[in-house]
């Protein structure tokens, strides 16, 4: 009875405890698919910005392709090198939560569709780039192919297509799926416009994609990878000869559509960067495609062999460029571009490939004056250092961040796709012409950016004899002299050209040490002091997304600015001065660490007078702007110079005529400036620049004075490789700024809101160390003192009132 | 609900009429605040003034942690202590049911933990007057904190019934708290299959997403069914008396 008792006991129990598991189970799975969310944080930090909901409500009919795989690997190496890899545990459920929120709010306008079979073959279709984790597959050959993945996101409008793969950080989908969704509108909409373009592209895409498979499709053997094995093997070889000279026909008859669409392509030229591109590249398809079938062909049957082994090979991986080519004159409708303004001895991020001897009459250089069989190498070494640096700066700040970037030559047109215009860092002068270019663009609604570079200052540069110059005494301090400033006077920011310091919170100046040898000094180490004169700055306006998720901003060898608002125009401060900073004009600044704020022994001190107020070193113009040239005539364009560097002459002779057609403004809405004190400490770094003052009639006698200049060349490039190391760690900080400004230029108001989103600086209030102790034994001691203190105070409170009961 | 009150306030009182409920909250109070201000952060490796930031961020990753170990504590005597002494079958032959009895016990275990967390209430004061603190991340930080100090106390309320045994009692609700806190991080190695669930039963992940001022009717259902699912559990272990 009662082990009957117990039973019955334990098995309601059970049921019970089952029921309950199951429903609450139920529970959550329901509640999973029908949920809300509330974003308490002050800026929405969490939830789509109106900015996200505008993009996606904009686009009506849009389509989502999903692509998560499942299962997903525990973590994934990061795609940054040096750091840990990535959890992807609900990065998947993050993506798809962030993807319902865009539905939500644009409903029925866009579909949704979750790729769930073959995720990673749909994926790689749709242009996702797959990532490996650390499982894999034994090969037959004993190799091991990792497994693939992806987790991204397609959307699909209007014939239109964004892509966002490797969606692998849940703080930024936000920012990067609006990205795409701006873009996309963009893209619809000029793609109408460009439909012409945009077909002859697609029919030069088309036709040497059917070549390239016509020709891949003739191999005998599709798997072979080595050619040079094949070269040991004749009847093989033969055998490749055979199967192409073979199938030449039909190959031809393929490949016949190409020069017809490269000519259909080319009678758009000059409209379009991207298609020029695509039919350069076609028709370099088709020149090796050619040569490929007389090599082929040919009775020497060496010539065939490698004509069949290599010659294919080249011929294909060309037409396989065609892909990228293609697939950026399709993103090209609604490209919002940042020109950089490559005139006055501005920081330009373009490498120049031209070489400064010309190839053909190095040899007869060289006969002529034997020295320079060592110097012209070294100096075409040089230029390649310099080009490779460019390359990576505008790859890595630039592209790699989303910047389509071109450069830009203020005596041409500006094209009709820039919409900023960034002027980094000038140290010379610009034309009127130049100017006016500048003026008129921005009252025609364009941005301008201008980062100030007032001063060089040289510290530890090197001499001609390639010494490093250690003595603080040799170190100098120069004005540059741009007059880019006169131009800024007008919209109300004027460069003061005073150096500004803050004797309280600056950064560091990285200088090395050196180790003195036989061979002179060697370098050692790089050491960090603190500078002054590399200012850092808490002082934001915390309203302005531009700065507003900034904490602070270091702003190496700035210049000070005075505001001035014209009538119209609103001139806002956007980071300012500390109370306590000092401001200099003085060439006579000691530039040692540690040297500035203090007073000589000997010798009168450098003039440093205190700011009166908070003083503005990036500001912001905008509203109705005034012309520099109002009430003056326009500066008549330049004649086109030929370029003693270029065996060719440059053919866009029409774009000056053009530029003198465009009616004068003299004000004009719509375009902003923003100004800011520093170049971030990017100096200028062109071939005109390092080697200036080349001429080929120098080098061309029989003497030897070119030595001289050749160390020059040298001492420039060290010296300029030295100016940026030394501030360069500052560049780190002041990424997200520079971005933000970026975006800010081309309009992309929306993106720095979200940008400002995903980091909300909140600085602490700038206290003394000992207010730290203070605060720290208040939370410590004085809080859980007061709270033990009332308990206890309420306990003998309690005993009391007992007692008196109990009495 | 009567019954439900008067057993809550017998637990508070039993808290608070002793030393013990102070103690414990200084104690807590002093390691909380030792964290936030003095010792380095153990993702940044900085400190809190290093950091500059008005953040309680770090309070609220480490105070799950320190739940871990506490919450056991003041769960442990609350059906055990009864058992061992007899005094629960006092309890059983008053007017009030099992479930009374185990609402009841659960919630004097929550107004425990709310003053706990309201004694807390200086730090962000303090840090609000270092800098601009975001009031909906504290609001968001503070919930989260009171949902998962909820499960935690409904789970040490369950180990509780089953045992008589104090000890005993902590042990095996710290070791369930620690389990549905770190099991998360336990997914790799598990058979993929289960990862889902796992990562979906994960105290952590509904914790964070609370944190970071998001309140999310899937992570507030989740903790509340568990709740649920734990009172119910203790509800069946006291009703076990009538067919053991």
């Amino acid at each position: 009875m009662a082990r009957t008792k117990k039973l019955a006991g334990a098995g309601n129990t059970a049921l019970v405890i089952s029921l309950t598991l199951v429903v609450a189970v139920l529970v959550n799975i329901l509640g999973g698919q029908l949920y809300g969310r509330v974003d308490l944080t002050e800026y929405g930090t969490n939830l789509l910005s109106d900015a996200s909901k505008q993009a996606v409500r904009d686009l009506d009919g849009l389509e989502i392709r999903v692509y998560i795989s499942d299962p997903m690997p525990d973590e994934i190496p990061s795609p940054q090198p040096g750091r840990p890899p990535i959890e992807t545990l609900g990065l998947g459920q993050k993506l798809k939560d962030k993807i319902e929120e865009y539905k939500a709010v644009a409903g029925s306008g866009v579909t949704v569709t979750y790729v769930s079979e073959h995720v990673v073959d749909e994926g790689k279709k749709a242009r996702l780039k797959p990532f490996k984790g650390k499982g894999g597959t034994f090969t037959e050959g004993g190799g091991i192919v990792r497994d693939e993945y992806v987790l991204g996101v397609t959307f699909n409008y209007k014939n239109a297509m964004e892509v966002y793969d490797l969606a692998l950080f849940p703080e930024v989908y936000e920012f990067e799926m609006t990205k795409r969704l701006l873009r996309l509108k963009d893209k619809a909409e000029h793609a109408i416009t460009m439909k012409d373009v945009l077909r002859a592209g697609e029919a030069v895409n088309d036709a040497v994609k059917r070549c390239v498979t016509a020709l891949e499709a003739a191999a005998p053997d599709k798997d072979d990878a080595g050619g040079a094995m094949m070269l040991l093997n004749p009847e093989d070889t033969k055998a490749k000869v055979g199967a192409y000279t073979g199938q030449k026909d039909a190959i031809s008859a393929t490949c016949s559509a190409i020069p017809e669409a490269v000519t259909a392509a080319e009678a758009h030229k000059g409209k379009n960067e991207q298609l020029d591109r695509v039919a350069l590249v076609a028709d370099a398809f088709a020149k090796n495609l050619d040569q490929f079938w007389e090599q082929i062909g040919s009775t020497d049957a060496n010539t065939a062999t490698s004509a069949a082994v290599n010659g294919v090979k080249r011929v294909l991986a060309i037409g396989h460029a065609m892909d990228g080519e293609y697939q950026d004159l399709v993103d090209s409708p609604g490209r919002r571009r940042i020109g950089f303004v490559c005139d006055a001895q501005t920081f330009c991020p373009f490498p120049d490939n031209k070489p400064l001897v010309p190839k053909e009459i190095e040899g007869a250089l060289t006969q002529k004056n034997p020295i320079l069989q060592q110097m012209l190498p070294a100096m075409g070494q040089m230029q390649q250092q310099i080009a490779g640096l460019l390359a990576q700066i505008n790859q890595g700040l630039f592209r790699a961040r989303g910047f389509d970037i071109v450069q830009i030559d203020l005596d041409d047109e500006i094209p009709d796709d820039v919409q900023s215009l960034v002027v980094f860092g000038p140290k010379g002068n610009f034309t009127d012409y130049q100017l006016y270019q500048l003026d008129q663009f921005v009252l025609g609604g364009g941005s301008l950016v201008v980062f100030l570079n007032p001063w060089n200052v040289q510290i530890q540069g090197y001499n001609t004899r390639g010494e490093p110059q250690l003595d603080p005494k040799t170190w100098k301090l120069t004005p540059n002299t741009s007059n880019i400033g006169a131009l800024l006077t007008t919209w109300g920011i004027t460069p003061t050209g005073a150096l500004v310091m803050e004797p309280d919170k600056h950064g560091d100046i990285a200088l090395m040490t050196y180790l003195q040898t036989n061979q002179g000094y060697v370098p050692f180490q790089a050491q960090q002091f603190p500078y002054p004169l590399v200012p850092t700055f808490d002082d934001l306006d915390r309203e302005d997304p531009l700065v507003r998720a900034t904490s602070t901003v270091t702003l190496p060898f700035t210049t000070a600015l005075t505001l001035a608002p014209k009538a119209g125009e609103t001139v806002t401060a956007l980071v300012k001065t500390s109370k306590s900073a000092l401001t200099t004009t003085d060439t006579a600044l000691p530039l040692e660490p540690g040297a500035q704020l203090v007073a000589p022994k000997t010798g009168p001190a450098a003039k440093l007078d205190p700011v009166a107020a908070p003083t503005a070193v990036v500001a912001v113009a905008s509203g109705t702007l005034p012309s520099h040239f109002a009430g003056k005539d326009a500066p008549v364009a330049p004649e086109k110079k030929a370029d003693p560097m270029s065996p060719e002459p440059k053919q866009d002779d029409d774009a000056v005529k053009d530029v003198v057609a465009h009616p004068k403004r003299d004000s004009g809405a719509g375009g902003r400036v923003l100004v800011v004190g520093s170049n971030l400490g990017l100096e200028p770094l062109s071939r005109d620049a390092i080697f200036a003052g080349f001429d080929l009639a120098s080098i061309s006698g029989d003497n030897f004075d070119f030595i001289e200049q050749f160390r020059q060349y040298q001492a420039n490039f060290q010296n300029w490789s030295n100016q940026v190391q030394q501030v360069q760690h500052t560049l780190g900080e002041n990424l997200q700024f520079l971005s933000n400004a970026l975006d800010w230029s081309i309009q992309r108001d929306a993106l720095v809101e979200l940008r400002a989103k995903q980091i909300i600086a909140r600085p602490l209030a700038t206290s003394a160390d000992g207010d730290h102790g203070m605060l720290q034994a208040a939370a410590v001691l004085v809080a859980p003192l007061l709270f033990l203190l009332g308990g206890l105070a309420y306990l003998l409170r309690r005993r009391s009132r007992q007692r008196r009961l109990t009495l | 609900m009567r019954n439900v009150g008067a057993l809550a306030r017998r637990e508070m009182g039993f808290y608070f009429n002793s030393p013990v409920a102070y103690i414990t909250i200084t104690l807590f109070l002093v390691v909380c605040g030792v964290y936030l201000f003095s010792m380095d952060d153990i993702h940044t490796g900085r400190s809190f003034f290093e950091d500059n930031e008005a953040s309680l961020r770090k309070l609220f990753d480490v105070i799950p942690v320190i739940f871990i170990l506490i919450i056991p504590a003041i769960t442990m005597r609350l059906l055990a202590e009864e058992k061992r002494s007899g005094t629960i079958e006092l309890l059983f032959t008053m007017p009030v049911t099992d479930t009374h009895i185990a609402v009841g016990k659960f919630l004097g275990g929550l107004a425990f933990l709310a003053i706990t967390l309201l004694a807390t209430l200086p730090l962000p004061i303090i840090v609000g007057g270092l800098g601009n603190l975001d009031v909906g991340a504290l609001v968001g930080g503070y919930l989260g904190l009171l949902l998962l100090g909820s499960a935690y106390l409904a789970i040490g309320l369950m180990a509780s019934s089953w045992t008589d045994n104090q000890i005993v009692a902590y042990l095996l609700a710290a070791l369930i708290c620690a389990f549905f806190y770190a099991v998360s991080g336990m997914v790799s190695v598990v058979w993929a299959g289960a990862k889902d669930a796992l990562a979906a039963l994960s105290f952590e992940g509904h914790f964070a997403n609370i944190t970071r001022g998001v309140i999310d009717t899937r992570d507030v259902l989740f903790y509340l069914t568990f709740v649920v699912v734990a009172l119910v559990i203790t509800v069946q272990s006291l009703q076990a008396r009538n067919w053991k």
